[in-house]
């Protein structure tokens, strides 16, 4: 299998531009950046591509060992990276993505030219001293939420969704098609994603850091977004005036803005 | 009987004209609306009574505060992406917190309406109590969450992955390929199994043992033995390679119920570099075929970490010396000028960047000082970086003048097709008159400092090579004459002009103005430093404490002059050679003999590192001035410090240097009154 | 410009002896360092030759280290020569500090030739 298969890797934008990898956060699949990534097609080699497991990725590449934490997924990143020889790369992740590029930068930090965390949390249960924002029982509890939705979902509508696979367009009619993950699998990476604790790993980033945050999160509370920033040496912390998790759906403009002002600050 | 109909056409009893308002509020469904930021402004009766709370107490708050803690994390991971891109949600599964803080299954169907800008305006939800399906639910769950719980492998897969996550991070946070392959040995056979051994296998497929951690008789196992044939066997295969009874006995556990010995090969990037060696141990892992997967992906995580420690030393080693060769080579030999440089590659982990600096002889009486920065890192941007540095040397030679160069370097590289953007400062100074004339590239401002204030030398500007200049397209259009300018300034023999890449000055949180500002201030400062010290002085501080991704470079230039000399030294033994190269320099200018020049260089050297050990040193505010003046026919130095002597502890070392001082000079005189004065004369021949 | 390039020791074999050869400028900032590794260099030497023709300044603090070189030398019984060349840099500060003109030597031949 090869990795561009296998992580349903798509690249648009100038053959010959920098490199700008957008990853996708827990929940969802490569369509989340629909209205951020193409803003860079311009200037930029714009690379999309699903976690395993996720969207059109190839679900038999998954194994329980591989992406038993989340190195198993900064792995496939670095491959990814390998196959399309991607260097001096900005770094795009969302949510757990976020993370997963920075275990990325660290294994491989020639590689990586900027990192820009979207909403980005080391650590969703609250610690010792420490505020991640959620009770080990929410975690367990929302699990469970995933679990109901996956039950209902796998008998009733992966039928529709297997019965036309020559007729994409047909995605857009089916029910909640977007962001389709197979349930076990999406029970692990919720697993991994909600209970892995990189705190540790932060302050060793070396590569130049954009942590995007915003004003209202319930997933990666303003406070987080600070911790993030404070442990980054030398980050860059914006604040977007945006409700919830996801500013590139729910301010798409804001979003672009803030990555390319820090794309064009700073040293190269 | 007209009226007598009781079902004449008209209005059946239960449809009242208000009753669309109670249709919305009394439907068996629960119906809200919300605003896009998920703030509540209509709700219906039903979904109130479902809760057991008022409207009141309901209107705007969010949505997501009326689900549960899970519920709340799977709405904004799952439901508001969802929502946001296919604009509608069908029956999805949430708990709402219901009265006295119980559980509410219920479904969700929602809509996003958006205007006709394709904004979003609202979202419309209708919620369906589905308790009893719930229920049916939660039944399966518990089954199919037995059914896995039960499996033995359960606990065994939980302990394997915590071990490759420890794995994966201990070997993350080593730098090289030793440090890295140390660790997997370590952890791996300290941890994992009885012991551990890594094999080397080489281009032409050779294999032989390198790192290992305790095991048995590593080397002294021959290839043909049980290892060196399961590596074998595990290089050709390229599969894990488990071996149970060995011919020869080991001081490890005999092991019931596995293998004794695992070969994994380390596979990455389609080429096996290596095998992991494992020795069992009988309380630890068992090498069964279940573990299989395991083992495999243990190697592949360990063969992939180590193979990138490898790539990125390899690429980061050549493209250092590659920079490293290029940026050697002799400042140009001329008494009348000091040049000092200091290159300090991006900080460690990065790739090395494209900055250089370079001094040559232009002409007779003339010496070009250039500094530069090429766009980007790594092996390209080191060799962008020489091929304009050769340029610069053969377009300068030609005697055009900075402008002139300039425009020969675009010409260069509209040709080149490489190092567009570079930013470049040139310099050439006449040795006899001081007289400086320069250009800038799109380059930060050099320093001058004259008499103890600096000013930015703003002249003489144009954008960086292959720029778009004066509207003009890149290419021959710009290489025309007259689209690059110099300016000239005069330099006195105590001035001083530095010459610095944006590495040295570019900072995320702070403004370029202010940190050049404060550059400038610092040379002001230190101006009176050896030249060499002065570039110390200037990365010391500027670059203290500072995580930067980027190279920098600096040069520092003092004219040289027959008359009086003066420095002043750090606390630092560093200093020393700093010094010795400013007034050797300043030596020759006064044209004695050869013998005069080397006694007097070492007899202040002596001095000076008397006042630095045994005044001075480990006081941060304490300095050595060395002072020199010609008077006749005879050479006067000064060395002086205001620090309190300490005697040598070996009673010898502080004594001999002076001793040597003495057979050095005509005269000595040493002075202690608070700090220590060596007052020293010389009388010089002609040249020897 | 780098201190560290200041002065650097290299050993070379030459018939069963070992060369150290010091070049740069040998000073009290890197006196410590250069000890250190001309030990380690010459911890299993049978016979020493250190060539200093390639110091272009020597100072006091320099001469310590020879010193010391010299002394642990000859406690072990290891014959040593030292080479500078005179008109040298490295030979005007020997001179200077009156060291033993027994082990001195004007060429790195000579200095071979020279040992037992």
């Amino acid at each position: 299998m090869d990795v561009v298969t296998r992580n349903h890797v798509r690249t648009s934008g100038r053959p010959d531009g920098q490199p700008i990898l957008f990853a996708h956060g827990f929940g969802c699949d490569q369509q989340m950046w629909r209205h951020v990534a193409p803003a860079f097609e311009d200037r930029y080699r714009v690379v999309l591509f699903d976690h395993v497991g996720a969207g059109a990725s190839d679900l038999a590449s998954f194994s329980p060992e591989r992406y038993a934490d989340l190195g198993g997924y900064a792995r496939d990143v670095l491959e990814i990276c390998d196959d399309l020889a991607l260097t001096d790369m900005v770094f795009v992740g969302h949510s757990v993505s976020a993370i997963i590029g920075v275990l990325a930068s660290l294994a491989a930090p020639g590689r990586f030219s900027r990192l820009v965390l979207v909403g980005p949390s080391p650590r969703y249960v609250d610690d010792d001293g420490y505020a991640g924002g959620f009770s080990r029982a929410a975690i367990e509890d929302m699990l469970d939420a995933l679990d109901r939705n996956y039950l209902g979902w796998s008998t009733a509508m992966a039928p529709v969704i297997v019965g036309n696979p020559d007729r994409p367009e047909l995605g857009e009619e089916l029910t909640n098609s977007f962001c389709r993950t197979d349930p076990a699998i999406a029970r692990q990476f919720a697993r991994v994603t909600f209970l892995s604790d990189n705190r540790d790993d932060l302050h060793r980033v070396r590569v130049p850091t954009l942590v995007l945050q915003c004003a209202d999160d319930a997933i990666a509370p303003v406070a987080v977004g600070r911790y993030v920033h404070a442990e980054i040496p030398g980050s860059e912390l914006v604040t977007l005036d945006v409700s919830g998790h996801c500013p590139h759906l729910s301010a798409p403009q804001a979003t672009v803005a803030a990555i390319d002002a820090f794309l064009r600050s700073g040293p190269r | 009987m007209a009226g007598a109909r009781p079902n004449s056409p008209g209005v059946h009893p239960a449809l009242q004209p208000d009753s669309s308002e109670d249709l919305f509020e009394h439907a068996p469904c629960g119906y809200l609306t919300t605003l896009p930021d998920g703030s509540i402004i209509r709700v219906n009766q039903t979904f109130l009574t479902w809760l057991g709370r008022s409207r009141d107490d309901v209107l705007g708050l969010r949505f997501v505060d009326l689900l549960t803690d899970g519920g709340r994390i799977y709405h904004e991971t799952h439901l508001r992406p969802l929502l946001e891109m296919q604009g509608h949600l069908r029956q999805i599964a949430v708990d709402l917190v219901g009265p006295g803080g119980g559980r509410l299954a219920v479904l969700l169907n929602a809509v996003l309406h958006r205007d006709s800008e394709g904004q979003p305006v609202a979202v419309r939800t209708t919620v369906f109590d589905a308790s009893e399906r719930q229920h049916y639910e939660r039944e399966l769950l518990r089954e199919r969450r037995a059914a896995e719980d039960a499996a033995a492998t359960a606990r065994a897969l939980h302990e394997h992955s915590s071990f490759l996550a420890r794995l994966s991070r201990c070997l993350d946070e080593a730098d090289g390929w030793d440090e890295r392959a140390a660790r997997l040995v370590e952890l791996v056979g300290g941890e994992l199994v009885g012991a551990a051994e890594l094999w080397d296998v080489d281009a032409v497929g050779r294999v032989r043992p390198t790192v290992n951690n305790g095991s048995p008789g590593p080397g002294a196992e021959s290839l043909s033995g049980d290892v060196g044939s399961a590596v074998r066997a595990a290089v050709d295969t390229g599969e894990p390679v488990l071996r149970g009874e060995l011919s020869t006995p080991t001081t490890v556990d005999r092991v019931d119920g596995g293998a004794a010995l695992a070969a994994l090969p380390m596979t990455v990037r389609g080429r096996t570099s290596g095998v992991l060696v494992l020795w069992a141990r009988h309380d630890r892992l068992r090498f069964t075929p279940e573990v299989r997967p395991f083992l495999t992906e243990l190697a592949g995580r360990a063969a992939l970490s180590l193979d990138n420690a490898r790539l990125y030393e390899r690429e980061r080693s050549t493209a250092l010396t590659l920079q490293r060769s290029l940026l050697a080579g002799a400042v140009p030999d001329d008494p009348r000028l000091r040049i000092a440089a200091a290159y300090r590659p991006a900080v460690e982990g990065l790739e090395v960047g494209g900055d250089w600096h370079d001094a040559f002889t232009v002409g007779p009486n003339r010496i070009g000082v250039v500094v530069g920065d090429v766009v980007g890192r790594g092996i390209a941007a080191a060799a962008a970086m020489g091929q304009l540095r050769s340029a610069t040397r053969a377009v300068a030679t030609s005697g055009v003048g900075p402008a002139r160069v300039l425009e020969g370097l675009d010409q260069f590289v509209a040709h080149l097709d490489a190092g567009q953007m570079t930013t470049v400062a040139y310099v050439e100074i006449d040795l006899d008159s001081g007289r400086a004339t320069y250009a800038c590239a799109g380059h930060p401002p050099p320093v001058l400092v004259h008499e103890g204030t600096s000013r930015l030398l703003w002249d003489g500007r144009s954008p960086p090579l292959g720029a778009h200049i004066g509207g003009a397209p890149r290419g021959p259009a710009s290489s025309e004459p007259g689209c690059r300018t110099d300016a000239t300034v005069d330099l006195s023999a105590d001035d001083r002009l530095v010459l610095y890449t944006d590495g040295l000055v570019e900072r995320r949180r702070s403004p370029l103005q202010r940190s050049i500002d404060r550059l400038a201030a610092l040379a002001a400062r230190e101006a009176d430093l050896p030249v060499a010290s002065l570039v110390d002085a200037l990365t010391a501080e500027l670059l203290a404490g500072v995580v930067t991704p980027d190279d920098v470079c600096v040069v520092a230039i003092g004219r040289i002059a027959t008359g009086p000399f003066h420095r002043r030294l750090r606390p630092l033994v560093s200093d020393l050679r700093a010094l010795r190269a400013d007034l050797q320099a300043w030596l020759c200018l006064q044209d004695p003999d050869r013998t005069s020049v080397d006694a007097l260089v070492l007899a202040a050297n002596e001095a000076a590192a008397n006042a630095i050990e045994h005044g001075i040193r480990g006081e941060p505010g304490g300095t050595v001035t060395v002072r020199a003046e010609r008077a006749g026919d005879e050479i006067r130095i000064d060395v002086v410090d205001e620090g309190t002597w300490r005697a040598p502890e070996d009673g010898r070392f502080g004594g001999r240097g002076l001793t040597i001082v003495g057979r050095l000079v005509d005269h000595l005189e040493v002075h202690r009154d608070g700090g220590t004065r060596v007052h020293m004369r010389r009388r010089v021949g002609g040249p020897a | 410009m780098s201190p560290d390039d200041a002065c650097r020791v290299s050993t070379a074999e030459r018939d069963g002896r070992l060369v150290v050869c010091l070049t740069g400028e040998l000073d009290v900032a890197v006196a410590g360092e250069v000890e250190r590794a001309v030990n380690a260099a010459v911890a299993a030497a049978a016979a020493v030759v250190v060539d200093l023709d390639g110091l272009t300044f020597l100072d006091s603090a320099g001469v310590r280290v020879l010193d010391h070189l010299l002394g642990a030398c000859y406690e072990r019984g290891v014959p040593v020569r030292v080479v500078a060349t005179p008109g040298s840099p490295a030979a005007f500060t020997l001179r200077v500090c009156a060291f033993p003109d027994h082990v001195m030597c004007a060429s790195t031949d000579e200095a071979l030739a020279d040992l037992p």
